[in-house]
């Protein structure tokens, strides 16, 4: 497995002296889309910048294909970026963007670029500034997928779409990912549609890596164990206890192991996405420093 | 050619969603042997997923010895499971009109019906539904 | 990229350049008019060092009459001196920091085109038009000007800035003075005020400290013949040259006054007159006999060149300080 994105204890502090990201390590496998979870605050944005290039790491590393990222045009021109909220030029038309990215990009693909604007149906002569977030959102999109990177980076895309747009957008996506080999590494907070489009996962909460890995392999590998209440410590040592509740009687835990669970004193289900991500979202750093405040099995956030 | 749903609520697999939708299409002979499933591109502009969990599900199916793949053209159907339960399907689906009515007729709303079919489904087989 | 730069600065670029044509338009309607005027009026006379010859008015009566006539040397005198600040706060200040504040870098600095040529590419092009403007406007100016400035003002400090090729060198600095502002503040409008601020002082700075030291002035002297009562606008070329100091000094070479006058009784009272009312028949003959005369510290008028071709230097010099500055910052300390 090739590495897209790989960082090392990498950690951003901005100027008014807020870690933003801390000591994180990580390997993002190419090929894959990998989806970026967390609260607002939670370091995504500066991960994705730091990706990018646009960004500067405080410490620790990142490269993107073994490179540090924006360090030579001819690395710039291996990534595609749709920021948050998709900045345009509001003077520029939607052709002039056009002209921007293939004045600016050796690898520019016009036709492709060309043949999108025309499905989306885009007056080509209509200044950016009077185009829907949508419609900003998917020339954003276009202006990154043209450049032919190697590497896709979208900092929630779709956050202020509407449902239609947010599915034209995600089919532009995806298609795009099935057209060429593609790493795409998307940040969202719709949980569904992380499920639906990406196949890796990163869990970040204050600017710390809370979990990573394969989808599949995160779903393989966790379980929901119920039944009388009992002290998690005594677990056998291979299962890590995510999240843990209690109520009178019971013992609610998620835990985090490759073997099956042996005892028959557990009632074993499975977990799906949506709650392996907010458990680990809510979950404090150490389990044991936050004493969980738990309803229906999920924590309470901050 | 089928068009694929995926329901994001389902708590079931995108991919194994698609297989699902494969297979049921293979049982009322919406698909049959030879013909051709949608490209993964056409798949992905459908519903927007991603092309590794078509490329799964094919090769799930594959696996299942129900499609193959044809290097350049695309994945095929090599078997039904319609088979010649699939004549039968006509008459079953009159008598359950039938039966349908008549459990409205009783009174039972639709979720009360699915709620039958199923534990009698269930007592029937003696094992879960998929 | 240099099609995009130019995409964002052309409507910016088109009102400075239809600005700068109507009015090289209007100076070359109205030079020869000014140059005829000047001639004809018996200004040229006084420029000369003579007396005019139109009787009733003095030569200090002329060049005000002149200058009511033609407001346009004072106006564009101004312009030019404030062009370059212009140029500094809205060309300068937002060429970084709009792109901050809107977002848009997030777009720029994408592409497969590094920050530094990015920058490169904006700041030459805005650069350049910057300077031709500057340039055309100072030159047709100075040209248009040249023969009032014959009067022998044009090197002192009110209208030095705004002749020759200082403008030139104001602009592009203040251009990459705004720039850099901006990179750092990060938002137009505060960038824009701090941009005007800092460059008024440094030319205040420059124009008070470094330009009198950069060349050596002359010194001459000459019997003081200016008394407290005199009029002085009866010599306009007799100084003509940016005078630094004059001071009144007696024959044992005691300065007696640094005002370049020296006060009818207090010389009345070293020659024992009657302090009252000396007449200046009797001033003069005091002045004579106490060796009384005056040393001039000054730039004289044909030093204007010189003393400019210096002055750009230095703002040259601090443009290319102040453009590594700003290169080194979008480079490594943004993000």
């Amino acid at each position: 497995m090739t590495a897209a994105v790989k960082t090392h204890h990498l950690s951003k502090r901005y100027r008014r002296g807020r870690w933003a990201l801390l000591d994180c390590t990580l390997t993002l496998p190419a090929g894959k889309v990998v989806g970026l979870v967390g609260v607002n605050g939670a370091g995504k944005t500066t991960l994705l910048h730091l990706a990018v290039g646009l960004l500067r790491p405080t410490a620790g590393t990142i490269s993107v294909f073994g490179e540090p990222p924006a360090a030579r045009a001819t690395q710039l021109a291996r990534i595609g970026l749709v920021a948050q909220d998709a900045p345009l030029y509001p003077t520029l038309t939607v052709a002039d963007h056009l002209r921007l990215g293939r004045s600016l990009n050796p690898g520019w693909d016009h036709e492709t670029a060309a043949a999108r604007i025309d499905r989306l149906g885009l007056d080509a002569d209509q200044p950016a500034g009077r185009l829907s977030g949508g419609q900003r959102a998917q020339i954003a999109l276009t202006l990154a997928v043209a450049k032919r990177p190697d590497v896709l980076v979208l900092d929630e895309p779709v956050a202020s779409l509407d449902p239609l747009a947010r599915r034209e957008f995600l089919q532009g996506l995806m298609e795009a990912v099935a057209a060429r080999k593609l790493t795409v590494v998307l940040s969202s907070h719709l949980l569904g549609d992380i499920e639906r489009v990406c196949d890796h996962l990163v869990v970040l909460a204050d600017g710390r890596v809370r979990v990573a890995g394969d989808v599949e392999d995160l779903l393989a590998t966790h379980k929901v164990l119920r039944g009388r209440r009992r002290d998690p410590r005594r677990l056998p040592a291979d299962q890590h206890v995510v999240q843990a509740s209690h109520t009178g009687r019971q013992t609610t835990l998620l835990v985090r192991t490759d073997r099956p669970i042996l005892d028959p004193a557990w009632t074993v289900t499975e977990i799906n996405l949506e709650d392996l991500v907010l458990a680990y979202m809510a979950a404090p750093s150490t389990p044991a420093e936050r004493p969980a405040v738990a309803r229906n099995g999920v924590h309470v956030g901050r | 050619m089928i068009e694929f749903r995926i329901d994001s609520r389902s708590g079931v697999a995108p991919y194994q969603q698609l297989v699902h939708q494969v297979k049921q299409a293979l049982r009322l002979g919406i698909l049959r042997e030879g013909d051709q499933l949608p490209t993964v591109k056409e798949v992905v502009s459908q519903v927007a997923i991603n092309p590794n969990t078509v490329l799964k599900a094919y090769r799930e199916l594959e696996h299942e010895g129900l499609a193959a793949g044809r290097p350049g053209k695309g994945t095929f159907v090599t078997r039904s499971l319609a088979g010649a339960s699939l004549a039968a399907h006509q008459a079953l689906r009159r008598d359950l009109v039938h039966w349908l009515t008549a459990a409205r007729d009783a009174g039972l709303d639709d979720d009360s019906i699915d709620a039958l079919f199923q534990t009698t489904l269930r007592a029937g087989t003696g094992e879960g539904v998929a | 990229m240099t099609w995009l730069a130019w995409r964002q600065f052309r409507a910016r670029a088109a009102v400075a350049l239809v600005a700068l044509a109507v009015v090289v338009l209007l100076l070359a309607v109205t030079g020869p008019r000014l140059a005829h005027d000047f001639a004809a009026g018996g200004l040229a006379d006084c420029a000369a060092g003579r007396e005019t010859d139109t009787g009733s008015l003095t030569c200090g009566d002329l060049v005000r009459g002149f200058i009511d006539r033609y407001p346009l040397v004072r106006l564009l005198g101004t312009a030019l001196v404030v062009l370059p600040a212009m140029i500094g706060a809205f060309w300068g200040a937002p060429l970084v920091a709009g792109e901050l504040e809107a977002g848009t870098h997030q777009v720029a600095w994408v592409q497969s085109v590094t920050r530094t040529r990015w920058l490169a590419v904006k700041l030459s092009l805005v650069g350049a038009v910057a300077v031709v403007v500057t340039a055309i406007l100072s030159l047709a100016f100075t040209w248009w000007a040249s023969s009032s400035d014959r009067l022998g003002s044009r090197i002192s400090p009110a209208h030095f800035a705004q002749r020759g090729v200082t403008p030139v060198a104001y602009a592009a600095f203040a251009l990459v003075l705004g720039t850099a502002i901006g990179s750092v503040i990060r938002r137009t409008l505060p960038a824009m005020a701090t941009t005007l601020a800092v460059f008024f002082a440094v030319r205040q700075a420059v124009e008070s400290w470094a330009r009198p030291r950069i060349l050596d002035p002359i010194e001459i002297s000459h019997p003081t013949f200016t008394f407290y009562t005199d009029e002085p606008a009866g010599r306009v070329a007799a100084d003509s040259g940016w005078v630094l100091s004059t001071q009144t000094l007696d024959s044992a070479g005691q300065v007696l006054s640094s005002g370049g006058t020296i006060r009818d009784d207090a010389a009345a009272t070293l020659c024992g007159l009657p302090t009252a009312s000396p007449t200046k028949a009797q001033l003069d003959a005091c002045g004579e006999s106490l060796g009384l005369h005056d040393v001039v510290t000054m730039f004289p008028a044909d030093r204007f060149w010189t003393l400019q071709a210096a002055e750009a230097a230095i703002f040259v010099v601090l443009t290319g300080a102040v453009g590594a500055f700003c290169f080194w910052w979008v480079r490594q300390r943004i993000g």
